[in-house]
């Protein structure tokens, strides 16, 4: 019963992050320097969110820089400028991983 | 002309659909490891739908933290889209409130990463394109969501093959094209250090922190190269 209501309370909280701004009823006028802040906003989340996946937060050099990790990264990044499909470079580039991963391990 | 605009929305998206499979298989065996039944493991992604809070939150089940502290980290995680409602409030003043409300419950990094796209290719936003490629991503978020169930049950250690690597790939696929000018660069480079120091310390505020100081960043550096280029013109007369 209590995960019940954790999904619940969870769902309330994601919704209400996703629609307060959205509600006419709350009385926020952006101006435009908010707007042109507010511009940035897709690569700054973006990358704020993928940064510590391809670099582990750790003081040890050997965790933050993983073969695996950076060249399977490297690689999505090269393709996802060659190619206007970002579906290539992720499809390539998680390939990559899987393949050193595997290769990591078994060495 | 709907079709149309049905057409792109879906196909937008589908890259990142795709993407989002394994983290979606990730979040479903989590969620069974984690000791959700099947059910409880689906309405998760099906009622709360915001994969990096599920992740978080069925993290924290397994540590055994709180309810406060499970609270505080949905919502730190979540209050990202704050910032991307507050970019899509101008384009609601002619919608319903019903419309409003499904806009929001489909309103996820992927969905605005697409129409924000669309908007700077120049083309006028689109209430109709933003909720197909809003509900067919949940449709494979939810269809991912159940593989993982369903395969949770039978491989252990689904966690430790580093499906979440897709997600950042998706992500770097979304923004790396993005970097054409210096304020950008600034704000992905200030948003990457920011958050990457932040987790370091464990700080679960950083996300958004991070997400702030970039954005900031891009906009300090677009006013400043804007100052010295009216200087410089400045100087030419």
């Amino acid at each position: 019963m209590s995960i019940w209501l954790l999904l619940i309370a969870m769902a309330c909280i994601t919704f209400t992050s996703r629609y307060l701004l959205l509600m006419q009823s709350v009385p926020i006028i952006l101006g435009p320097r908010v707007r042109r802040v507010l511009t940035y906003t897709a690569p700054a989340v973006l990358t704020a969110l993928w940064v510590p996946i391809v670099f582990k937060p750790s003081l040890s050099l050997s965790e933050v820089i993983q073969p695996s990790y950076l060249v399977a990264a490297v690689v999505a990044c090269i393709l996802s400028r060659l190619f206007k499909n970002p579906l290539i470079a992720v499809l390539v580039s998680f390939a990559v991983f899987v393949f050193l991963n595997h290769f990591y391990e078994v060495t | 002309m709907n079709n149309s605009v049905s057409k792109a929305g879906f196909f937008d998206v589908l890259p990142l659909s795709i993407a989002v499979i394994p983290w979606g298989v990730l979040v479903g065996s989590l969620a069974i490891e984690a000791g959700f039944t099947n059910w409880q493991a689906q309405a998760l992604s099906a009622i709360v739908f915001a994969g990096s809070a599920q992740i978080a939150i069925l993290t924290l089940l397994s540590a055994g933290a709180g309810i406060v502290s499970q609270a505080t980290t949905v919502g730190v995680i979540s209050s990202r889209h704050l910032l991307y409602a507050a970019v899509m409030r101008e384009h609601m003043s002619q919608l319903s409130r019903i419309q409003r409300l499904i806009f929001g419950f489909v309103l996820t990094d992927e969905m605005f990463a697409v129409a924000v796209a669309r908007h700077q290719q120049g083309i006028k936003f689109s209430y109709h394109y933003c909720l197909v490629s809003g509900f067919t991503f949940y449709i494979f978020w939810n269809l991912a969501t159940f593989a993982g169930i369903m395969l949770g049950n039978q491989i252990p250690n689904l966690d430790q093959l580093g499906l979440e690597f897709a997600i950042a790939a998706t992500f770097i696929a979304l923004t790396v094209p993005g970097i054409k000018n210096k304020p950008v660069l600034s704000a992905v480079l200030v948003a990457g250090i920011v958050s990457w120091i932040t987790q370091l310390y464990a700080f679960t505020g950083g996300l958004i922190l991070a997400a702030i100081a970039g954005m900031i960043a891009g906009y300090t550096v677009e006013v400043l190269q804007e100052r010295s280029t009216t200087h410089n013109e400045g100087k030419q007369q």
